[in-house]
């Protein structure tokens, strides 16, 4: 039996229809569809040339990058930011005994700005320097 | 019954299947990578960006220490400052 969806074979088509052009119009609907497939296959193809050819440069990247990177981190954790813990640590110790220093560790955020405030409020300060945690990177 | 022609629709459609499914994959592997790549790269700015500031506020403790030479010991503890004596440079 014809099934019109796989386009296999040809349906039969009653006498009527056969002399108002059925046939033909079948037929360039079935080429259509053919050319239609053809273009998609062909942008398909050309997704995955591009998306492979992606995929090599950043696996490449990402294996060049993954133990730098990872080092780099090891070495900051393991000897940094124990430094800059300890050295911040003073720093805020400092400040308790000489308010004067205040408005440094203010400046970046190391310890909360509690100085009163006048009537007007203060315009907002952009981009305030931070420091901030280091996120383990997702794998 | 089913010649060559009238089989190639159900041949290019499988083909395209095929290679859609290929297509998908390899966007999941794609993305999956350059968010691995895009996390290692935001680790070491953020490590970058930390070591930067602490530069910063060091700069800004040398500076202060100018005006108030009592943080002197906390500059020296880290060497920031040479030790009384020591022919050491700051850093």
């Amino acid at each position: 039996m014809n099934t019109p969806e796989n386009f296999d074979s040809p349906p039969n088509f009653p006498a009527e229809a056969k002399t108002s052009g059925a046939p033909d119009q079948y037929e360039t609907l079935r080429k259509l569809f053919v050319a239609t497939l053809v273009a998609l296959l062909i942008l398909s193809g050309a997704l995955n040339i591009f998306f492979l050819r992606q995929l090599i440069f950043i696996r490449k990247d990402l294996e060049a990058a993954r133990p730098q990177i990872k080092q780099f981190v090891e070495n900051y954790k393991a000897t940094v930011e124990p430094q800059i813990k300890s050295f911040l640590s003073s720093l805020v110790g400092y400040g308790r005994a000489h308010p004067d220093f205040i408005p440094i560790l203010v400046k970046y955020k190391i310890v909360p700005d509690t100085a009163p405030r006048m009537a007007a409020p203060a315009p907002a300060v952009p981009n305030t320097p931070t420091l901030a945690p280091v996120k383990p990177a997702k794998k | 019954m089913f010649s060559g022609k009238n089989l190639m629709p159900s041949a290019l459609t499988g083909l395209l299947l095929v290679s859609a499914v290929t297509c998908a994959a390899l966007a999941i592997l794609y993305v999956r990578g350059a968010s691995e790549l895009r996390g290692l790269q935001g680790q070491a700015a953020a490590i970058e960006n930390n070591r930067n500031l602490v530069r910063s506020l060091a700069n800004d403790a040398i500076e202060y220490s100018k005006r108030n030479p009592a943080i002197d010991p906390v500059l020296q503890s880290v060497g920031l400052k040479p030790a009384p004596g020591s022919p050491k440079a700051s850093k």
